[in-house]
């Protein structure tokens, strides 16, 4: 790859970044903000006000981004077979964890720039664009704050997906954020040849569908695994708020061989993600099986779980809760 | 950028039809978009509703043709954009300022396309001009009506935090994402890597957006910004131009220093 390589400086981007990737552009905005005399927020009135008696001064609004592309992903040698297949598709977990973390750390680079201590309302938007097919991208955006209570190592301004308001109804339990925690898992779930005939026979009767069940199971346990290895990382005592998002996409994966390179990752035309597949299709077996065994045809799930870990601190003075009857319409 | 010239008491933009029902508000009959939470609450700030006001501005939106293995801002197109809305505002503006209104709040700036217009887009600002009872003047320092976006709950709030909204501020790029080339693609076939171009014009359009808005709020010589939203819309210039639009209230400290109260918790009567 020596020859490609070599092109691979010919960059057609206009706008210089520095060594994290982050744009020039960035540090500019930043840097005028950094006196203190001015702020960005995406914060909403209610926020802003909440953050005034809070004690910190909303700094800057920042960013992160990263596009990646999902590098070749086989299936192992053994669903040659015909039998059931579960198994992660680490490559393509990979490239969103990458995408993930690049997206992470340009935030966190541009919070720092801002001497920030917090980011509060991270929203993470994972985009589709139709010019980068086959690939993942996460665009992160939040505000950053100071905090002079929370305790941080310096250069590591605390992520968090948490409004003003959680932020502040958890500083006065007792709680304070201590990283934003966030995982993909990939699956690939495949019937047994034996199974699919099977199903096509007893197609009138209610069945479950236990590999597919074990294989969603399988998913999300993988996803909370990694969340719980996360926030034992960060040194949190739980998470609080975590999201799930999943989707499920039909695809022909190949089967890797030892003697060398076949196709690669492919599902139909439209790269990685493909549309829904409705529970008929998934009860008849997926697409119609296919002949030789150099590939399976199944579905690929992708579970998204996003979440803010937290941990102890001193508890603020809570006033006791009030009763109140709103006179407004319920929204 | 350019700025449209603004003087104050012109009507330049605004429509016979407008000036009649001016008039209208003028006599006494106020008309509004509120709701009756945000009626109440903008009248304890000590504000009257006058009347709503409307801009409008159909452009046509110019050509430009960019380097397919280029990433580039497409000035052509982000200046028309930005234009576009600042002349809607402005008209708004121009009608507020007719009824002696201080400011406009809950301005909603939307974009509207027809088929009987290619390359052609309405651009739309409506919201509620308000005055202040006694008289206190709130108007930006360029001698502007403020403009804002918040509702009338979040208008009432800010005041109550020692501040007050000087204007919508706005910042816009038009980007287009470059091709990769044939041997970038082939060189990264199979690899797990970073597509740095695609990320960095992602990043540097947002960036770049974000910076004009911020310059804007320096320009009105604003405190901060609150309630930043930022879009990302492609306007059917095909796949790769992508528009990114940021925009956000102004806001300036006052001289009255009204924290407001600790917030109480409470458990609500109500089922749902």
């Amino acid at each position: 790859m020596g020859f490609f390589n070599q092109r691979r400086d010919e960059d057609p981007g206009t706008e210089p970044v520095n060594a994290q990737g982050v744009p020039t552009a960035a540090e500019q905005r930043l840097a005028e903000i950094t006196g203190g005399e001015f702020f960005t927020s995406t914060l909403d009135v209610e926020e802003f006000a909440l953050l005034s008696l809070l004690g910190p001064a909303p700094v800057a609004q920042v960013m992160g981004a990263s596009v990646h592309q999902v590098g070749w992903q086989y299936l192992p040698p053994s669903a040659q077979w015909g039998d059931e297949v579960y198994c992660p598709l680490t490559a393509v977990m990979q490239a969103w964890d990458d995408a993930r973390r690049h997206a992470f750390l340009r935030l966190t680079e541009e919070a720092w720039t801002v001497q920030a201590d917090a980011v509060v309302g991270v929203t993470l938007k994972r985009g589709e664009h139709d010019w980068a097919r086959g690939s993942v991208d996460y665009v992160v955006s939040g505000t950053a704050i100071r905090d002079p209570k929370l305790v941080t190592a310096p250069g590591t301004p605390v992520l968090s997906d948490l409004s003003v308001q959680e932020y502040w109804k958890l500083a006065c339990a007792g709680w304070a954020p201590a990283g934003l925690v966030a995982t993909t898992s990939v699956f690939f779930i495949a019937q047994s040849i034996g199974t699919k005939w099977r199903r096509r026979a007893s197609v009138a009767s209610n069945q479950e569908l236990t590999e597919y069940s074990r294989g969603f199971s399988e998913a999300r346990k993988t996803a909370i695994s990694m969340l719980r290895g996360q926030a034992e990382r960060v040194g949190a005592d739980g998470i609080v708020g975590v999201e799930f998002d999943h989707d499920v996409s039909r695809a022909k994966l190949d089967v890797a061989k030892f003697y060398g390179y076949q196709a690669g990752y492919q599902s139909g035309q439209s790269g990685y993600r493909s549309s829904s597949v409705s529970t008929t299709t998934l009860a008849l077996g997926g697409q119609p099986s296919n002949q030789g065994r150099d590939s399976r045809s199944g579905i690929v799930v992708t579970i998204q779980a996003v979440g803010t870990a937290i941990r102890r601190q001193q508890r603020l003075e809570m006033p006791a809760p009030q009763a109140v009857m709103r006179m407004g319409m319920a929204v | 950028m350019s700025d449209p010239a603004y003087d104050a008491g012109s009507l330049t933009g605004v429509p016979d039809v407008a000036r009649a029902r001016l008039d209208q508000n003028k006599e006494g009959l106020f008309t509004s978009d509120l709701t009756v939470n945000e009626f109440l609450l903008i009248t304890e700030a000590g504000f009257d509703p006058l009347g709503l006001v409307v801009g409008s501005s159909i452009f046509h939106i110019g050509l430009q043709v960019a380097n397919p293995g280029k990433n580039q801002e497409m000035t052509v197109l982000s200046e028309a954009m930005y234009q576009a809305r600042d002349l809607a505002m402005t008209r708004m503006e121009e009608e507020a300022d007719d009824l002696g209104a201080d400011g406009i709040v809950g301005v909603r700036l939307d974009i509207g396309r027809y088929d009987w217009g290619a390359h052609t887009a309405e651009f739309i600002a409506v919201g509620t001009a308000v005055r202040h009872h006694e008289g206190v003047l709130h108007r930006a320092p360029n001698g502007r009506p403020f403009t804002s976006d918040l509702s009338g709950q979040a208008f009432w709030t800010l005041l109550r935090t020692g501040h007050r909204p000087v204007g919508m501020v706005m910042g816009n790029c038009v980007y287009h994402v470059a091709r990769r080339g044939p041997l970038r693609t082939i060189g990264q076939t199979g690899r797990n890597v970073e597509l740095p171009n695609f990320t960095q014009a992602l990043y540097s359009a947002r960036e770049l957006a974000m910076q004009r808005m911020q310059s804007e709020a320096k320009a009105l010589g604003a405190k901060g910004i609150v309630g930043v939203d930022l879009q990302e819309k492609s306007h059917g210039w095909g796949n790769h131009t992508i528009e990114f639009f940021a925009i956000g209230t102004a806001i300036v400290a006052t001289d009255t220093k009204t924290a407001i109260t600790t917030p109480t918790t409470v458990l609500d009567l109500n089922d749902r």
